[in-house]
């Protein structure tokens, strides 16, 4: 797709006049009282590191240049540690870890929930509110932690989108019924007979997973898992077939059906399973930044609060192809096992770039012309959770020994500034804004919680 | 650049510990261990695993007789794990668009299957009464969910012949719901295995249609067909194993089952469609091994050194020879030494080659991890990582590839496990990228493609491809790890220590008589380990 279409795509929405505050949506979503700030939390993922140098100066260096006007509205928290080894098998821990805090049984699945999907059925449990979590690196989906972020618990990822067009399908497709006279006959017959099809369904798996089946608790837990899954498809269909009204954002024009664009590997290429699409791709830049729009609008129309975005996968192997000018030809992977403190090789920039698609996506958080209804903007009312899979004081990026996180927004409740927690947990952090969410005191392997940080108001 | 290897290479692998002590595979001296404790193995927590992709699709083939495209649909391929197979029932993940699909492909199916057929043949009546349409489900509930409906389950169905009847629809749009339905059933999603006054690590025998189950996905990756049902109902499939695998064998749907279980253990699934001759590449390895599986009906282990290949004419001219036919044709590949038996395959060359910079290495742990059944435990030490690092040999140095590993190698750190797996690799130097024979590589230097080997039984050398092939032909490691492979797709597990048992006695089989994959698939199915049910925690 090019710039000209993404402009286009932005520009339709915009002449459709996307409701502002989305009240309309309230009932549907079972959004807060008008006025507050319903909890929302974002987290966001960026492979292969965040060295301790890159932070020790606070936003004055040149990586963090462009997250210094957002400083205001982040919390900057260095030095954790997360309690895992095995250098270069971190990407996957790391990654596994990252927005969960407990140790992966394997390279397949984390080691429970996310913090956004324990936000997702504790605050919306009953709503249609999405779960929208969409990635800009592709592994085919294997080895799984690395490509979904989003998880409802061992072996059960949700969604990850990475296509504009299915971001746009799963935020205005399935919540903007069509127009109800559009209908034929024919067409809500299916749709009474699907529904049918599906309520057998929900009750085969029911009763499967109650006190009466057969199976131990760990098969029930299975059909269990499936039946929520099935109940939550039954409920979207249920709602076409009722016409709930739509809310208030009107639908804009669909973007132009655009796939990351990647060069084939030596035997790989664009489409085929396990193929990586990563920082690579020749257009990876404007798909995080249509799919960030995307995004964005979703929070604002009240579709999503809970989700989850990634902008790089570590351990990727493709160099950015707008550094190549700057004689930056390897991947921030591949740059960042040589990289050291004294010797910078590139992976500086290569950072740096990630931060400007950090960067990219607060700002259509922080935009002005998108009130929020509780006052200031979606960012100031969100909680969004930033950081990688790796950190190092020392040379060598491979290490999980200095881990860097932000926090933007804070939802109204987090501090800003730069806080410095030596030597503690990533289960700390997570804690800290399960607590702020009112989601528990803890979250995370248990044995790696030290206790909450001070950063709640 | 890092490493003992190259960068990617350990990223995506994941497999080098140049410290690590190597790990047999589940065969090795015949444990002691015949006792009750012993036959507490079977398929572990299989008993409520889900169905692959390749299973879903298969088993829609066999209950329905339709042919879906699985790549036309959005169903999620599932994982692959490090030791291999793509069905380990641990790590099996279960998506929202995974559910989704589900439902789309259930209505896609029967649209596309002859219901007026299903119907004909499974009710015996058509009239819009309760004992006609109960008679339907309870039928092809039995093919469809592999057992007896339930009572409860049968009102469920019944509410949608109703809902057809409502809306003024005959017997048939009825029985499509109820397919439909059925297709999204737990049964049929999912192998199930009661676990009913079962404590957590009892075992018991499965039931004749747990049996059958088992049986159908072990030799056709599918769900049961109707004839393994009726004498599942009947009672007298127990009696009838040998002869029930021995014609399930026969069918079409072994073949298919064989190439999904080739393409995984061979990893030929990473080879994608657009790569250059890659459809003809994996097309030879195919027919190679469906020729002596189900032609010839020979000692698998021949496939090492096999001299005659059916070939594309553009892959004949790929391997330089001059092209028979423009379509498949029978070479004689006598004279042609660097093309002998299944290991110089372009399609398992290029499947394993991760990364070209270091693809001695990404081949020599292919032979040791699926052709020994051997590997090297992932380092877990970072200081140790980072010494590594200090080791390495850039790629642009402009040495071979032996050159750099030999010089890696000299390294107490690294030789313990390179040591094990690039003189592996060294029989393949020959080869690029793509399994293109080649005398010299980028940089010039003549590549020889000798070396040593000393994993298992083997412990020798060899001057080239064709010795290698020849020494692994020979090995009794190698055979056992075909058996291994076997056994664990079909447990869909991780073998382990306590797996030594029924793999020392699947192999016995398969060893005494003759090694033919018709051996293995018996062996497997009839041994007690295979019949057994165990309760998951």
């Amino acid at each position: 797709m090019s710039k000209l279409t993404r402009r286009r795509f932005l520009h339709g929405a915009g002449t459709v006049a996307i409701g502002l505050p989305i009240m309309a949506s309230a009932t549907r979503f079972a959004a807060a009282a008008p006025g507050v700030a319903p909890p929302r939390y974002v987290s966001l993922f960026f492979g292969n590191g965040m060295p301790k140098k890159f932070v020790e100066n606070g936003y004055s260096g040149s990586v963090l240049a462009p997250l210094a006007p957002f400083q205001s509205k982040l919390s900057m928290i260095r030095g954790l540690q997360l309690n895992e080894n095995g250098g270069a098998l971190l990407h996957y821990k790391g990654t596994a870890r990252f927005g969960k805090g407990m140790h992966p049984p394997s390279e397949s699945s984390p080691g429970g929930e996310s913090l956004d999907n324990k936000a997702h059925r504790t605050l919306a449990s009953d709503s249609l509110l999405l779960n929208l979590n969409m990635h800009t690196h592709v592994t085919g989906g294997n080895p799984a932690t690395r490509w979904y972020h989003s998880w409802r618990g061992v072996n059960q990822p949700n969604d990850e989108l990475l296509r504009p067009l299915d971001v746009f399908d799963a935020i205005f497709g399935t919540f903007m019924p069509p127009d109800p006279g559009s209908l034929t006959d024919e067409e809500r017959r299916q749709i009474r007979y699907r529904n049918s099809v599906l309520d057998s369904v929900v009750d085969q798996y029911q009763e499967l997973s109650s006190d009466r089946s057969p199976y131990s608790a760990g098969v029930r837990a299975l059909i269990s898992d499936h039946l929520e899954l099935v109940r939550s498809l039954e409920r979207r269909s249920l709602d076409m077939e009722t016409m709930l009204p739509p809310v208030s954002c009107d639908t804009p024009a669909a973007p132009a059906d655009i796939t990351p664009s990647q060069a084939c590997t030596a035997t790989l290429c664009p489409g085929d399973d396990n193929f990586y699409y990563g920082s690579g791709g020749a257009n990876w830049n404007e798909v995080w930044e249509l799919n960030s729009d995307l995004y964005a609008m979703a929070l604002r129309c009240g579709v999503t609060r809970f989700g989850t975005m990634g902008c790089s996968g570590g351990g990727d192997r493709y160099p950015i192809p707008e550094l190549r000018a700057q004689g930056i030809t390897e991947s921030p992977h591949v740059l960042a096992h040589p990289w050291t403190r004294a010797n910078e090789n590139g992976f500086d920039v290569c950072v740096r770039w990630l931060m400007e698609k950090v960067a990219y996506f607060l700002a259509q958080l922080d935009d002005p012309a998108w009130p929020d209804p509780a006052g200031g903007t979606v960012l100031d009312n969100t909680i969004v959770l930033i950081g990688t899979e790796l950190g190092t004081a020392a040379d060598n990026q491979h290490h999980v020994d200095y881990m860097t996180f932000w926090l933007a927004g804070g939802g109204g409740r987090i501090q800003s500034g730069i806080f410095d927690y030596d030597g503690r947990s990533d289960v700390d952090l997570y804690s800290t804004i399960s607590r702020a969410m009112d989601l528990g005191d803890q979250f995370g392997d248990a044995a790696d919680f030290n206790g909450h940080f001070d950063l709640v108001r | 650049m890092g490493l003992c290897q190259s960068l990617g290479l350990l990223a995506a692998l994941s497999l080098v510990a140049c410290d690590a002590q190597i790990s047999g595979g589940g065969f090795g001296t015949p444990p002691d261990l015949i006792g009750p404790e012993a036959r507490r193995v079977s398929l572990g927590h299989a008993v409520g695993r889900r169905l692959t992709r390749e299973e879903y699709f298969n088993s829609l083939e066999v209950v329905l007789d339709v042919d879906l495209d699985a790549d036309d649909y959005d169903l999620p391929r599932d994982n692959r794990i490090p030791e291999g197979f793509r069905n380990s029932a641990e790590d099996l993940l279960l998506s929202p668009a995974r559910v989704r699909a589900y439902d789309a492909i259930a209505e896609e199916a029967v649209a596309q299957a002859d219901v007026a057929g299903l119907v004909s043949t499974y009710a015996t009546c058509t009239e819009m009464r309760a004992d006609c349409y109960d008679g339907f489900v309870d039928r092809v509930g039995l093919l469809v969910m592999r057992g007896p409906v339930a009572d409860t389950e049968r009102v469920f169905f019944s509410r949608l012949v109703n809902l057809a009847q409502e809306e003024g629809e005959g017997f048939q749009e009825g029985a499509a719901l109820v397919l439909r339905a059925m297709l999204q059933s737990p049964y049929f999603i999912y192998r199930l295995e009661s676990q009913a006054g079962q404590n957590v690590g009892e075992g018991r025998e499965v039931d004749s249609f747990e049996l059958a189950t088992r049986l159908s996905f072990l030799v056709w990756n599918a769900a049961p067909d109707q004839e393994l049902l009726d004498l599942a109902l009947g009672g007298t499939l127990r009696a009838n194993i040998d002869a029930q695998v021995d014609r399930m064998l026969d069918h079409p749907r072994a073949r298919r089952a064989f190439r999904q279980y080739v393409e995984q253990w061979l990893y030929l699934d990473a080879i994608p469609e657009s790569f250059e001759l890659g459809t003809d590449m994996k097309e030879e390895t195919y027919r190679l091994l469906e020729r002596l599986v189900w032609e010839e009906d020979v000692d698998t282990m021949r496939a090492f050194v096999e001299d005659r290949a059916e070939l594309s004419g553009a892959l004949a001219s790929f391997y330089g020879l001059p092209p028979l036919d423009s379509g498949f044709a029978t070479y004689d590949l006598s004279g042609v030494p660097e093309r002998i038996g299944l290991l110089t395959n372009a399609s398992v060359l290029a499947a394993r080659t991760i990364n070209p910079s270091s693809s001695m290495i990404d081949r020599g742990l292919f032979v040791l991890n699926d052709l020994f059944c051997q590997s090297v435990p992932p380092p877990e030490d970072p200081e140790l990582r980072e010494a590594i690092d200090e080791i390495a040999v850039p790629e642009t140095s402009g040495l071979s590839q032996r050159e750099r590993f030999g010089i890696q190698s000299e390294e107490a750190l690294c030789r313990g496990c390179h040591g094990l797996f690039d003189p592996l690799g060294l029989a393949f130097e020959q080869y690029g990228s793509a399994g293109q024979y080649i005398t010299e590589d980028e940089f010039g230097n003549p590549l020889v493609g000798g070396g040593t080997v000393a994993v298992g039984d083997v412990n020798a050398e060899y001057q080239d491809v064709e010795e290698f092939a020849t020494a692994l032909a020979a090995s009794e490691t190698v055979a056992r790890c075909i058996a291994e492979k076997s056994v664990q797709h079909a447990y869909g597990r991780k073998m382990g220590a306590k797996d030594e048992n029924v793999l020392s006695e699947v192999f016995a089989s398969f060893d005494a008589q003759g090694r033919t994959y018709r051996a293995l698939i018996r062996a497997i199915a009839i041994h007690p380990e295979f019949l057994l049910v165990e309760v998951a925690p």
